[in-house]
Parts: structure tokens; C-alpha cells; sequence
């Protein structure tokens, strides 16, 4: 793909005047950043990118709406969020158990030493355990690395509620964790 | 290639305050994931099918909307939606009105809002912003499909712009757009936050009104 040098902002623009074509710079800038935490918080890879296109695509019908079009990211922060969350409460509507993709963990004890791998499945499992609200906020201060200040503006949450989330979040995992070989 | 502006995520360095165990949860779970190679393909074909839909919202927004927050500078008068029989002798008294509004040119007519002529009972809301420095005030609301541009307000006297709209009985979602770029929800009325992060107010007409 060739780079684009334009904006957010610029690009958005296009768009929202007619240039759908110029939308897939969006799609391959933010795709990638968006996916992990997806992944994370539906469990399975192939759910993650069906989650994340349906907010790419909720993102380009309200495009017009988005009132600070440099920021982009953010925006579509918020959107992939809330898109997670509708996911999950739908499946669990559907009285399905979060189940993680098995053949994905398949391949990856194939590639990877057995400790490594175990660990990582354990962390998968006790974070698939977690309300939804405390491990949406685990990720995004914990994985994603964002202040309180940037995940009270995607999430609508106040600082105080993310704090006591991640702090409960993080002694659940402790409990469930404890033990396993890492 | 993003730009300063856009910049949202981690900061350089490791944050405060994070114990070893968290670190290692943390550090295993940040290993990167990637789409498969069709998801851009994927993605832009919903997005162009989405794209050959009658227009909703897709709208042009100039320029760089302040953050929806400035709005609680500006309070507005909202009159409550009432019953379309008791609106309609008000309105012949707007109508009259509306032809007569003075702006800074002078006496200009205006077209009295249409009424809907169908079989279900049309109420008319008379929404009021108040801006002594806006040039241009909109309203786009879930009963116009969003249009940004199609329901400018008129300005009744220095700072009070006003547009007599009708609408069927229901909950109906809406926000006033200030020149073309600023989003403000109606300090006088229920407000939410939608699912794009921006703040939009609700009015409901034709059952008891708990929109304010």
C-alpha cells in the first residue's frame, strides 16, 4: 500500500465529501493497533476481526459525526470499545462460554516452548474470567498502556470507577494466577 | 503515517506504580496480533456497500468542532412539546411571525415550517439555541436522518435562533450544529452521549415527557 501523507483530518474530510476510497487508510493505519485489544477482550482472533469491522464500519457511517476529526484515533478508540462490549454481552445473551480459539492455541504450542505457552493460556483464561468492565479497563491501562485521562474519554468512565476496575481486576488475576508455573 | 494530533496510546517508558506480577500478565498478554490478510479488503467492501445506502449521516462537517463541552456556555430555552391541537392555533401565531423575522439585513420572509399531512398526529416543536456569536445554526436530529444542512435555524432577535419542527409522536434524538462545525447538545433538555462519543439531546413527543 502506498503511504498516505495526509492527516487524520484531511483524510476524513475526503471521505466524508465522497472519497470512500481514501477510508482504507484509516482501515490499514489503525488495524492493526486496534486488534490486539479485540483480541483480548473477545478471545478469539477470527471474532476480534469481525468485531473490528463492524466498528470500522459503524466508524464510516458516523464519520460526519465525529467532531474532531484530527483526532481520529480516539474516536475510533471509543467505537472499538463499545463494539467489544456489544459483542460480548450479545454472546452472552446466546448462554455461550467464552471459549478461546483452540486451534490457535494448538498452533501456538507447536511454536512455542510448552511454559511459555502454558503461561500465556492461563493469563487468557483468568483474563476471559473477568467482568467485562474490569478487564476492558485491565487492557487498556495494563496492555494498551493508556492514562486514566485517555480511557476516561473512550470509556465514559470516571477516573475513580477505571481505578477501582483495574485494581480489582488485577487481584482477581492474582487469585487465579497464583500457582501457575510461569 | 499519523500525526502528532492524532497520537493516542502508550507514552514512552514504563508506567508508575505497576508490581512485577502485573508486569509479567501485562508483558505476555501485549504481544502483538495482527488481521488476516483479506480483513482491509473485508472492511472496505462493507464499507462501500455501506456507502451505495441512501445518505444518512454522512455528511460534510467543516472545519475542527470544539469539544462538545462548550456547549453548557450557551443555555437555551426549549419550549415542552405539547399536543398538536393545542399547537396548532400557537402555530398560526408563528407562522405569522416566522414571516416577519427581523436579522441584521432587515425584515426578511420565511417560509412558515410544513406540516406533515398524514393520518397519524403530527406534533410541532419550536426549538430555541441561544448564541450571540453564532452566524449559522443548524439542527440535525434521528428525524431528519442527521442532515447536517437541512434545517437551519432563524435567527428571532440578537443571540436567539429558533425552527418550528414537526415531528410524529416518539422519542427523537437530536443536537444543533453552530457554522457548519460545532456540535451542542440543549442544555435545557435530557442529554446522552451517543455511541460516537458525542453528545445529543432527546425530546418525546405524544406520551408524558420526561425528556427535561
Amino acid at each position: 500500500m502506498i503511504v498516505d501523507a495526509r492527516s487524520d483530518g484531511q483524510i476524513v474530510a475526503a471521505v466524508v465529501a465522497g472519497d470512500v476510497d481514501s477510508y482504507t487508510q484509516l482501515v490499514h493505519r489503525y488495524r492493526d493497533r486496534y486488534i490486539r485489544f479485540a483480541v483480548r477482550m473477545v478471545g478469539s482472533p477470527d471474532e476480534a476481526e469481525d468485531v473490528l469491522q463492524s466498528a470500522f464500519v459503524r466508524a464510516y457511517r458516523g464519520l460526519a459525526r465525529c467532531a474532531e476529526p484530527e483526532r481520529f484515533a480516539a474516536w475510533l478508540y471509543t467505537i472499538v470499545v463499545n463494539e467489544c462490549r456489544t459483542y460480548i454481552s450479545r454472546r452472552a445473551r446466546r448462554e455461550q462460554r467464552i471459549v478461546y480459539d483452540d486451534s490457535r492455541l494448538e498452533f501456538a504450542a507447536a511454536e512455542q516452548p510448552a511454559d511459555a505457552d502454558m503461561w500465556r493460556e492461563e493469563i487468557e483464561r483468568a483474563l476471559g474470567q473477568l467482568p467485562v468492565d474490569q478487564r476492558e479497563a485491565f487492557l487498556l491501562k495494563h496492555v494498551e498502556e493508556l492514562s486514566y485521562e485517555e480511557m476516561e474519554e473512550i470509556t465514559g468512565a470516571s477516573t475513580s470507577a477505571l481505578k477501582m476496575r483495574v485494581k480489582r481486576a488485577c487481584e482477581r488475576l492474582r487469585e487465579l494466577l497464583e500457582g501457575v508455573p510461569q | 503515517m499519523t500525526n502528532d494530533k492524532s497520537h493516542f496510546g502508550p507514552p514512552a517508558g514504563k508506567a508508575d506504580d505497576r508490581t512485577e506480577f502485573i508486569e509479567r500478565v501485562s508483558a505476555a498478554l501485549r504481544a502483538p496480533e495482527h488481521v488476516s490478510e483479506r480483513f482491509d479488503d473485508r472492511v472496505m467492501g462493507a464499507v462501500r456497500a455501506a456507502s451505495l445506502e441512501p445518505r444518512t449521516e454522512l455528511k460534510a462537517v467543516t472545519g475542527h468542532g470544539d469539544r462538545v463541552a462548550q456547549w453548557w456556555r450557551r443555555p437555551t430555552i426549549q419550549l415542552s412539546p405539547v399536543h398538536a391541537l393545542a399547537l396548532a392555533a400557537g402555530m398560526a401565531a408563528v407562522a405569522f411571525l416566522g414571516g416577519n423575522i427581523l436579522d441584521g439585513a432587515g425584515v426578511r420572509a420565511v417560509p412558515a415550517p410544513a406540516i406533515a399531512q398524514t393520518s397519524d398526529t403530527v406534533h410541532v416543536v419550536r426549538f430555541v439555541f441561544m448564541d450571540a456569536d453564532a452566524r449559522r445554526v443548524t439542527i440535525a436530529g434521528s428525524f431528519n436522518s442527521w442532515e447536517t444542512e437541512a434545517l437551519p435555524l432563524v435567527r428571532a432577535a440578537t443571540g436567539v435562533w429558533t425552527v418550528a419542527v414537526p415531528l410524529p409522536a416518539g422519542r427523537h434524538e437530536y443536537a444543533f450544529i453552530v457554522d457548519g462545525e460545532r456540535w451542542a447538545a440543549d442544555p435545557s433538555a435530557f442529554s446522552i452521549t451517543d455511541e460516537f462519543g458525542t453528545a445529543t439531546s432527546i425530546v418525546t413527543i405524544g406520551e408524558q415527557d420526561t425528556s427535561s
